[in-house]
Order: C-alpha cells, then structure tokens, then sequence
C-alpha cells in the first residue's frame, strides 16, 4: 500500500505494563489497544475522531503497538489518550569513546595571561553593578575569551592575553535589578567601561504580553510543588511549606541554596507582587510548595533527591509538580517516580532543555509528564540584550513570535511557555532569565489557570484524574503557528 | 571492585517488603546513605548489588546521576592564545 501520509514510526504503550490491563491504563486506551487492527486501514478511530495512523505491529492482541503516525495524529494521539506513552522508535548505534581534547597553547597559558580590567555601570547614575558575570568572547563558536563577577566596584579582570583586544562579542549577566547586555564586535582595554540598563517592573515581558497580570485569585485551589533549588524568602512569594531531599541536608531547609533559580521559577508561578515595585506570577492564587533537589551551592542535583522529592510532592498532594530540570541519561529510578506520581493524580511538566534545538532532555522524554519548549517575543527585550541571540526562524503567525534558539525540539514537546528575558524573583529582589526552565513554570501556572476552574481536581487521586488534568489543559493550548515539534499543542491558557 | 552509589526504587504495591531491605541492608561492604519509603541510596560493589537486585521481585535500580542546573548563559571554555613574542 502506497504511504497516504509522510510518517514516523511511534511506539504506543500503556502508562504502566505492556497490556490493555495495565496499572494507571485509561478506558480510552484500554479500548483502542483492545481494537486496534494491525494492517488495517490508515486510519483508527478514537473518542469518534478518525485519526490517521497504520498499526504496524502489536504485543498480543491487547497489547503495545508499533504504528506509524503523521505530526498531526501525534498530537492528537497524546491528546486523546494521555495514559498511553508515546514512544519514538528508536535504533541503538555502538557508541563512540569521544576523543581527547587536545589542551591547546591556548589553555596552557590561561594562567599567565595578562588580564583587562572592565567596569560595569548602571546607565544611569553610574552605580557599579556588583556581582555580575562578564564574558569576553573572541571567538563566539568556539567559546574562546574569559569571564568573571564584578566586584564591589563594578570591576572584573579579564585574562585575555593583551592589553587591547576584539572581542566577537561581550555578554554581562547581572545578578539582578538590570537589563542582560550582549555587544558584538567591540574592543576592549583596561578602563572600558560597560552600562546596563535597569529592569523596570512595569516592562511587559514576554511573560506578561501573553499571561497579562492575573488577578490574586487565579489559580486558587491549585497545589504546586516546585522541584529546584529551593524557593527563598521574597515579598511576592508565599510558601506553604516543602521539604529538603538533598541526602545529608536539614529536609526542613528548603529555601533557596544560593543560586537563586527556584525563587526566579517560583515567582513566574505564582508571584503576588504588583508593578512597578513587584511582580506577578500565571497564577498567583495556587498553593505553592518547595522542593528543594539542589545541595547548598550546588549546580547540581542527585537522581535520588529528585525522585524523592516526586514522592514526596504527591504524598503532600500537589496536584502539578514543576520541574524546570533535566539533561542527564534516561534513568529508570526517575521515570518510575514520574510515572508513579501520573498514576497517583499529580501530573509533571519538565523542561524540553536547553541544548539549541536538540532533542527534547530526559526526563521531559517521559510519556506520562508534559513537555515544554520555550517561547520568544520581539520587542520584550531591549535590542541590547544578551536574547536578541535567542531571535531564529521559523517565526509564528505573528512574525514577532519565536521558539527560542536554545530550546530543544522534538515530538515529545507538548507544549510551549514563555521563556525568553522573563522578570521574576531572585533572593536579592529580580532579575530577567532566560531558558526552558522559565518556560516550564510559564506552562504550569497556565495549567494552573486552566484547571482551577474545573471540578478536575475534586475527582479520586489516581490515573483518571491525571489524564482528564492532561485534556483540559491540552484543550486551551492555542497554536502559534510553528510545527507541532516546536511547539506541540501551542501555548495553553493564555490571555 | 568499583564501589558506587545506586539508587534502588521499590514497584510494587504497598510498602518495601523487610526482607529484601535485609537483604540489600546485609550485602558485603553496602553502605546505606539514604531512604525514603520507596527508595534506597546505597553505596556498594557494582556487581555484588546488581546481582542480588536481580533476584528481587519489583525492585529497580540505577546509578545515581547528577542532573545539571539548567544555563542558557555564554561562558568561556578556552583561553584565547598568548601572542607570540
């Protein structure tokens, strides 16, 4: 038979087991996995809708199924039956011992280089901005250059081997209260000074042109748990409570470790602050709860931690985990634990990743959570900042509309959130970030605004409530107008 | 031998059964670092705890990863070369 449609080859598996009658299966799966024919027709009906998809192969008659599936059927295939895991097939090749990285004259010398001396002001009032990191880059490609934190002066050293030198580009990224800054082609010497232009509150962000500020109320009756570093101590947030699960940690500290990444997520979420002195979060009426998966300090979390904390999330009833994470190889500890939460009616949103259009990271590979691409606007930035790199084609309906540079893609994505230059909360006040991980919690406050007003949340904790959580959500996503890998069901509950 | 740390997850219904935290608590040269109802962090030979996760019913086990805070910043990997004289 001649193909009808361009298609790719899709596993489709039950949430728990390889059978009809496995754990957390829904009705709507149960029953196509029972009829589906292979070698039927091109097309299977489901909940009425003739879908387009050929059943290749099947484990038993009620069981997992090889089919092959247009980009339109994936879609409605996760829409219409969320309890199955939708699986890309997947050839193993023999994997490459990577070879060892010559230490060029260039690294040997780092320490002996001599060093530049830039400052960093405020555009206004010439404030020296302390604390923020400096990146000199002669050769963008290749990360060549040299960075560092300005000190209490606003001053840092760079080590870049002369006392003048072109740059490819310049980035400053200031802990908080101020614009990124990204200068191409420019030379630098000792006394170059660098302004930043400061973050106005009131400024709508990509966040805000398509979430608006909510009222206090949206999202009341909605439980989050925040899986990060920790949310801190801020005057737009408040926390109900969490826990640590960082092995050899107080499990009641669960505040910020010092990086500041799960307050900025947090404050996307639910941030209770008003412009021009605060900010406001998707859904500022949610129960918001910390995780913390970060040891103090750390840039990095333990598989273990971040099981635990899934457990713990669903044993404290959250109904929507956020976990702006990932990047490690698929684990089967992690995936067990985010399956188990779907089965027990907590529902996972995971950042796609950050690896510039790669494919989506584990754990937001996982079948059973949501996945979320990160979306970009232009003109929610000044054309000064270090996002104007994040700006790539296909642009949306609205040619203002992008998916960042930086997001992974791929057919697991289901949907996309704001996260290019997004004011939120840091512990020293705000700061505008960028990544999947803004994105994520974007899409979480939206499912959040999304689900509080049904009667979802009140059903029994368990497999059903999960999947009816996944299509109501689903049902407000809006396509932009990019492929579904981009952007997977579009962008949910927006303004 | 390689001695690292796994992390042990139980599936099945109800709470870990006792005798196989005996088990895995017994193994030679294990060293539990940390629990929770569902899961162990153990240290441990490789080969010695996969063997006897093998012969227990609805356990899974894997290495512990260390999963990246996620960055979309720039960053300087190499220095640039020092002028010849």
């Amino acid at each position: 038979m001649a193909k009808a449609f361009k298609a790719e080859q899709y596993v489709l598996l039950p949430s728990g087991g390889l059978r009809a009658g496995g754990r957390g299966v829904g009705a709507d799966a149960q029953d196509f996995l029972r009829t589906a024919e292979v070698a039927g027709s091109d097309g299977v009906s489901i909940e009425g809708r003739q879908v387009p998809m050929r059943v290749l192969d099947s484990i038993g008659p009620d069981g997992a199924k090889l089919v092959e599936l247009p980009p339109e059927s994936l879609l409605a295939v996760r829409s219409l039956l969320p309890s199955l895991r939708v699986v890309p097939l997947v050839y193993y090749t023999p994997a490459v011992a990577p070879i060892m990285e010559v230490a060029t004259k260039a690294a040997r010398s780092a320490t002996t280089a001599a060093g530049i001396t830039l400052k960093v002001l405020a555009k206004t009032g010439a404030k020296p901005v302390v604390g923020a990191i400096v990146v000199a880059l002669t050769d963008v490609k290749n990360r060549v250059g040299a960075q560092g934190v300005t000190d209490s002066q606003g001053q840092v050293s760079l080590a870049l081997g002369s006392a003048s030198v072109k740059l490819e580009a310049l980035y400053v990224y200031p802990a908080d209260a101020y614009w990124t800054l990204r200068k191409k082609a420019v030379t630098i010497t000792s006394g170059t000074v660098v302004n930043l232009l400061p973050l106005d509150l009131a400024f709508t962000d990509c966040l805000r042109f398509f979430y608006g500020n909510a009222a206090l109320t949206v999202g009341t009756g909605v439980t989050v748990g925040v899986l990060d570093t920790g949310i801190a101590n801020h005057p737009d947030l408040v926390v109900s409570g969490g826990a640590n699960t960082v092995t050899g940690e107080d499990p009641k500290d669960f505040g910020d470790n010092g990086k500041g990444h799960g307050t900025h997520v947090a404050g996307i979420i639910a941030a209770r602050g008003q412009a021009p002195t605060g900010v406001r979060g998707v859904a500022p009426g949610v129960k918001l709860r910390s995780y913390r998966v970060f040891a103090r300090g750390s840039g990095s979390a333990s598989s273990f931690a971040i099981a635990k904390a899934i457990d713990q999330a669903v044993t404290d009833k959250c109904d929507l985990l956020n976990m702006s994470l990932g990047g490690g190889q698929p684990d089967p500890v992690l995936t067990a634990a985010v399956d188990d939460a779907r089965a027990a009616g907590s529902l996972c949103i995971i950042a796609a990743g950050n690896g510039g259009r790669q494919p989506v990271s584990f754990p937001a590979t996982l079948g059973s959570a949501l996945a979320v691409s990160a979306l970009g606007r232009k003109g929610t930035f000044p054309p000064s900042a270090a996002e104007v790199d994040d700006v790539a084609a296909p642009y949306g309906t609205d040619k203002k509309n992008f998916i960042a540079d930086f997001s992974n893609i791929g057919p697991e994505v289901d949907l996309t959130g704001p996260g290019v230059a997004i004011i939120s909360t840091v512990p020293t006040g705000y700061t505008e970030i960028s990544g999947t991980s803004m994105a994520c919690p974007a899409v979480t406050g939206a499912a959040a605004r999304a689900l509080a007003p049904t009667t979802i949340l009140k059903k029994k904790r368990d497999s059903a409530r999960s999947d009816a959580m996944v299509k109501a959500v689903l049902a407000t996503a809006k396509s932009l107008g990019f492929t579904p890998t981009l952007e997977g069901h579009g962008l949910p509950a927006s303004k | 031998m390689a001695r690292s740390r796994f992390v042990l997850r139980y599936q099945g219904t109800g709470p870990a059964p006792g005798a196989d935290l005996a088990r895995i608590a017994a193994l030679s040269r294990a060293v539990i670092l940390d629990a929770s109802p569902r899961m162990l962090l153990v240290e441990a030979d490789a080969d010695a705890l996969g063997a006897l996760a093998a012969t227990l019913a609805d356990w899974v086990m894997a290495p512990e990863q260390h999963l990246p805070l996620p960055d979309t910043r720039q960053r300087a990997d190499h220095a640039p070369p020092v002028p010849e004289p």
